[in-house]
């Protein structure tokens, strides 16, 4: 088999191009917008937050983001170094807060105070909540150099930040 | 040969088997005290009615306490600095989103994109000038005898203008801010001619005709300070400079002479030769050297020779006849 | 505090210069007015957010800034306020634990300037390759047990330190005893670490032989530098008669010792001489010795010697003293600080002595000023002098003008720690309470402060509700229960009883509003000490009193059927309830079976009325046989103890 895969690539190469198109597998076009976009749900009950149930071009429209910074503006610094960072900050608040935040989490920095929002869920101890923000404050300002407040607002009920069902 | 190494290897393995069963030995005993029974086989999946999940301890929450907030109250106190967005503090009815088909928007509780959006509540116009009133005890009054543009312009003629920037970042520093820019009207300097020429020829295209204005820009140094200093360098190297006659300017020639200039040339020396005085003394000198200046200066076309030649009509008092 | 909202701004900073020989010029010519520039205001880095920040006054809706300001995140209690903030606190300490496990990881550097604290500490051990430089950087730090390691390690290798580095580490360990102190950053550990000095402050806690006492004793030749300092840290833990025979050593050998070292002298006294006089001698013997050595005392001088007064028995001399002392030192221009109107508070005012105005002509010399701290028992004087405000003077005016001060300007920096300021509300508010009509306090005072400002402690609401009840303003009771639950004090025995027997004895007008709010408090009364975990290590139990009191307050508002239950506790519970309900509420309940037709209801009643005790439990059955019709069967059961006949 894989000889004769083999022995056929140099004939291929021989080939005149119009042959060439029958002997090549080409895939069904696959650059559709998919990102950011939920499907139906044949019973209709998956739930999505007002963030989910607007899709990626929406943004500056219907939403906004949920990173605000100078580095993308023209002539702004450090860009790349920004969006990981924010990446890093998403990655460790939702494993330190876990299963706690019930929207995106908004980083917003102005100077070099990063502030980070969202909503959390009231599931555990305000007293445990408390140990978080004091934990997740003083670790990223160690990472970052940075110092960092938490402005939660903190959500009774899971089904509170659901916009639609689809 | 092969048995024995067999034997061998054995015996090493026998003893610690022999290890582990009396290590199991010894750990029975307590894993049993802590079950004291066989645990039972749950074929139907009944749930042990002991193991129930500690139910977690709902802790009283209170109302929102913008309920709470008089009327009157001072709401810079209640929101003194920049801060996200929260229903509970906010005391005004306010919703944000986008819905289809008439629906009212989200409302402000649970309502993550009131939180994206950056609020100026912290900045009120009361606020503001209380602010301004608290500062003021820094600023100094603006200097009463500097109150026109010409006088500003006049004592102090140069401007050094230095960018700094602030960015969202840990970082203070930015390269642009070293840059320096230095403006000043060339008219300050209060040069000759000669000296002003060499001093434009020596900016070159930093010069700006219009407004007479200088404006020299260094960036070539890493620090805010050495560029200034260069800048200011410069200024003084160009004043110089341009002061500065050198001795080959001497031997410049009326060949080399850019410009036209009447004093210097043929005509003022023939017609003081045809009057027989200083130019100065001849009526209606002064338009016709004009004249001539213009002719030669600005190449010939209707405009010129036409005023060239009244000048010279009036020059020799030619006006009678036509 | 204060930042842009903009988050990239672009500054652009324009100024022109004077061109020298254009201003010689214009001075020329003497039409040209002169050009004045003023000079720039100095300011310090932070002057200008402190300018913003007097701008805001305390906003009195929310708690403290340190709280999450979130509904479930606020605390409503003194218990949340203490664990919310440790609990914070221990966060942080988790993350620095983190990072000091970890101290590779953070090695890299994002901010420019460098930020010292984001950056991991250094670490020494045996190991180190140390310097004095570093040496000399610890001890900028303050961090004792490293500048003990790095001392040993020089030692060790043999390396000379110089005299200034040696005399340094020598009075940092002084200070702190050879021992770590609490970080700086953990600020909340500081304000909920209850007053620990109090102990201490009466026992010697210097550590003989320590660190400190090897490094005096290293330095090849003492200074007099070094005589003072280990003065200073033996006097400060109590060290106080090797402290004595240093400063006589040192004196011999003809040092010339500090003020400093004298000041701490001056308040060992009492460890040093057990008299009274003796004392005073030895006070007056260093002040003139401080005289002889040519040194100018200041305020610590002037603090320790009050302070040493001020733990002498009360006698006229004493105040004399005290008084003489503030002259002196008035005339050497040192400004008491609150310390020193400390000690002379507890000077003048002793328990059993007789009334002293002092506190008076003190507010006099410091209302409207802005304190600063200058020296550690000035955190003392306001809650002192509250509690004498209170106790001493029940003067509601002294307190309110204490209070002012306390307000003005920052001088609430100067209130101590948590506990000191809930000591200081709590005389406050006891002192208003029992001064104001109950209408105005709870208005300007209970409604501002309560609870995110102060937070009751139970005895200040018992004394609230005795007010109510003295006042009968009974309206207010329930905003008061709805408030001791949310202190999480509806546990309290004491104010459940007091708070029922106000409620039963100050009856509210039939129909209105309070009765069936009344209702609701004794019921949830009953739940609470009916729901509560049965593990708890102290639990409320029923006494048949509180019972009986529910039991009136539900049946005022015809709640029968939870009277009901209230009434089958006390049946069913009959062994293990302490003591019986008042005959009045077993009557009422009589009334309401009666009007509700339940007549084997109150039969129970009757009969547990009977087991009880109760002599007139015929008047009860009487009552029952008339206004109903019984049958057979009830009436046999009712004449099993109550001779129907006899009626």
């Amino acid at each position: 088999m894989n000889i004769t895969l083999i022995k056929t690539i140099p004939n291929i190469l021989k080939f005149p191009a119009a042959n060439s198109a029958r002997l090549l597998h080409l895939t069904a076009v696959s650059n559709k917008n998919q990102a950011g976009r939920y499907k139906n749900t044949p019973r209709k009950n998956f739930p999505l937050t007002y963030e989910m149930a607007n899709p990626p071009h929406q943004i500056a429209h219907r939403k906004s983001w949920n990173s605000w910074n100078t580095s993308n503006v023209e002539g702004g610094n450090r860009p790349s170094e920004t969006a990981v960072e924010d990446q890093f900050i998403r990655k460790f608040v939702q494993g330190t807060w876990h299963a706690l935040f019930v929207s995106e989490i908004i980083i917003k920095r102005q100077h070099n105070l990063i502030r980070i929002a969202g909503l959390v869920h009231r599931g555990v101890m305000p007293r445990k909540m408390y140990f978080l923000i004091g934990y997740t404050e003083e670790f990223l300002s160690f990472w970052l150099q940075c110092p960092i407040k938490m402005e939660l607002q903190s959500v009774a009920d899971k089904r509170h930040v659901v916009f639609k069902y689809v | 040969m092969m048995n024995l190494s067999r034997n061998i290897e054995r015996v090493p393995f026998r003893s610690i088997e022999k290890q582990l069963v009396a290590s199991y030995c010894n750990s029975s005993p307590q894993t049993q005290t802590k079950q004291e029974e066989f645990r039972a086989l749950n074929i139907r999946n009944v749930k042990d009615p002991f193991q129930t999940r500690r139910r977690l301890q709902k802790t009283a929450v209170f109302p929102p306490r913008a309920d709470q907030m008089p009327v009157d109250q001072d709401w810079g106190s209640v929101w003194p600095g920049p801060r996200s967005f929260h229903p509970a503090t906010v005391p005004l009815p306010v919703r944000q989103g986008f819905t289809e088909k008439g629906a009212p928007p989200p409302n402000k509780f649970n309502n993550a994109e009131l939180m994206k959006i950056p609020n100026f509540l912290h900045l009120t116009p009361p606020v503001i000038k209380r602010q301004c009133e608290a500062l003021k005890k820094f600023c100094t009054p603006w200097p009463k005898a500097l109150d026109n543009e010409d006088k500003i312009q006049k004592n102090f003629p140069i401007e050094v203008i230095s960018s700094d920037y602030c960015y969202s970042s840990p970082t203070i520093r930015d390269p642009m801010a070293r840059i320096i820019t230095v403006k000043f009207k060339l008219a300050s300097l209060k040069l000759d001619d000669r000296a002003r020429d060499k001093f434009l020829r020596l900016v070159g295209p930093r010069y700006n005709e219009e407004n007479d204005t200088v404006t020299i820009v260094t960036d070539r140094c890493p620090l805010k300070k050495q560029n200034y200093d260069y800048a200011m360098y410069l200024v003084t190297a160009l004043f110089h400079e341009s002061k500065k006659v050198e001795p080959w300017e001497e031997m410049k020639s009326e060949a080399d002479m850019e410009i036209y200039c009447w004093e210097n040339n043929a005509s003022k020396k023939n017609i003081e030769a045809l009057f027989g005085c200083k130019s100065e003394e001849i009526p209606n000198a002064a338009e016709y050297s004009e004249a001539v200046s213009h002719y030669m200066n600005e190449g010939e076309n209707d405009y010129t020779i036409s005023k060239y030649g009244e000048a010279v009509k009036k020059l020799l008092k030619l006006q009678g006849t036509n | 505090m204060f930042k842009m909202n903009i988050p990239g701004a672009f500054l652009r900073r324009s100024y022109r210069l004077k061109c020298t020989k254009c201003l010689g010029r214009s001075l020329s010519t003497a039409t040209e007015e002169k050009i004045e520039i003023p000079a720039r205001i100095e300011r310090g880095p932070t002057d200008i957010l402190r300018a913003l920040e007097s701008t805001i006054t305390r906003d009195i809706t929310a708690a403290h800034y340190k709280y999450h300001d979130d509904p479930y995140l606020l605390p409503m209690n003194n218990l949340a306020k203490r664990s919310f903030a440790m609990a914070q606190e221990a966060g942080r300490k988790a993350a620095h634990w983190v990072r000091s496990q970890h101290p590779e990881l953070f090695n890299h550097q994002e901010c420019d300037p460098p930020i010292e604290a984001f950056f991991p500490k250094m670490v020494y051990n045996e190991n180190s390759e140390v310097t004095e430089e570093d040496l000399k950087n610890v001890i900028d730090r303050a961090q004792v047990s490293d500048a003990i390691l790095i001392n040993n390690l020089l030692k060790a290798k043999g390396l000379e330190i110089t005299n200034e580095t040696k005399q340094s580490l020598l009075e940092l360990l002084c200070y702190n005893n050879s021992e770590d102190i609490l970080d700086e950053e953990f600020i909340e550990e500081r304000w909920f670490k209850q007053s620990s000095g109090i102990k201490d402050r009466q026992r010697k806690t210097w550590k003989d032989a320590s660190a400190a006492e090897e490094i005096f004793i290293s330095i090849d030749k003492p200074t007099s530098d070094s005589y003072s300092a280990i003065i200073q840290g033996m006097a400060k833990f109590n060290q106080a008669a090797r402290a004595y025979q240093l400063l006589e050593e040192a004196q011999e050998k003809g040092f010339e010792l500090n003020i400093h070292a004298y000041n701490s002298i001056i308040k060992c006294a009492n460890f040093i001489k057990e008299n009274y006089d003796l004392r005073w001698s030895f006070i007056v013997n260093m002040l003139e010795r401080i005289k002889q050595a040519g040194l100018k005392p200041n305020l610590g001088t002037l603090n320790a010697v009050l302070f040493t007064l001020s733990t002498m028995v009360n006698s006229r001399m004493v105040k004399d003293f005290a008084l003489k002392t503030l002259n002196e030192f008035k005339s050497l221009d040192i400004e008491p600080s609150l310390g020193s109107w400390y000690y002379i508070l507890i000077t003048f005012c002793k328990d059993r002595g007789p009334r002293s105005a002092v506190l008076k002509n003190i507010l006099n010399e410091i209302e409207n000023k802005n304190h600063k701290i200058q020296d550690l028992s000035d955190t003392h004087f306001f809650v002192t002098a509250m509690d004498i405000a209170h106790h001493h003077l029940n003067d509601i005016s002294v307190g309110q003008r204490l209070h002012k001060l306390l307000l003005f300007g920052n001088n609430y920096d100067l209130i101590g720690d948590s506990y000191k300021e809930s000591i200081y509300y709590r005389h406050y508010f006891s002192l208003v309470l029992s001064n104001v009509p109950l209408q105005d306090f709870m208005e300007s005072m209970y409604n501002k402060l309560v609870p995110n400002i102060y937070v009751p402690e139970p005895s200040v609401m018992r004394e609230v509700i005795k007010q109510i009840e003295l006042n009968a303003l009974i309206e207010y009771i329930p905003r008061i229960w709805s408030d001791i639950i949310v202190f999480n004090q509806h546990n309290r025995e004491d104010l459940l009883n007091l708070i029922l027997s106000v409620m039963v004895d100050n009856k509210p007008k039939q129909d209105t509003e309070l009765v069936e709010k009344f209702a609701n408090i004794g019921w949830d009364i009953y739940e609470t000490i009916d729901g509560q975990n049965q593990e708890r290590y102290s639990n409320l139990q029923f006494t048949g009193d509180l019972l009986g009191k529910i039991m009136i307050v539900l049946l005022r508002n015809d709640n029968f059927e939870k009277a009901c239950t209230v009434m089958n506790k006390l049946d069913h519970q009959h062994q293990s309830i302490v003591g019986v309900p008042c005959f009045e509420a077993l009557s009422l309940f009589v009334d309401h079976c009666i009007k509700n037709k339940a007549p084997s209801r109150a039969i129970e009643c009757i009969q547990y009325a009977s087991d009880s005790g109760f002599p007139d439990i015929i008047t009860l059955g009487a009552k029952l046989n008339e206004q109903l019709t019984l049958d057979e069967k009830h009436l046999n059961r009712l004449s099993k103890f109550v001779d129907l006949k006899l009626s």
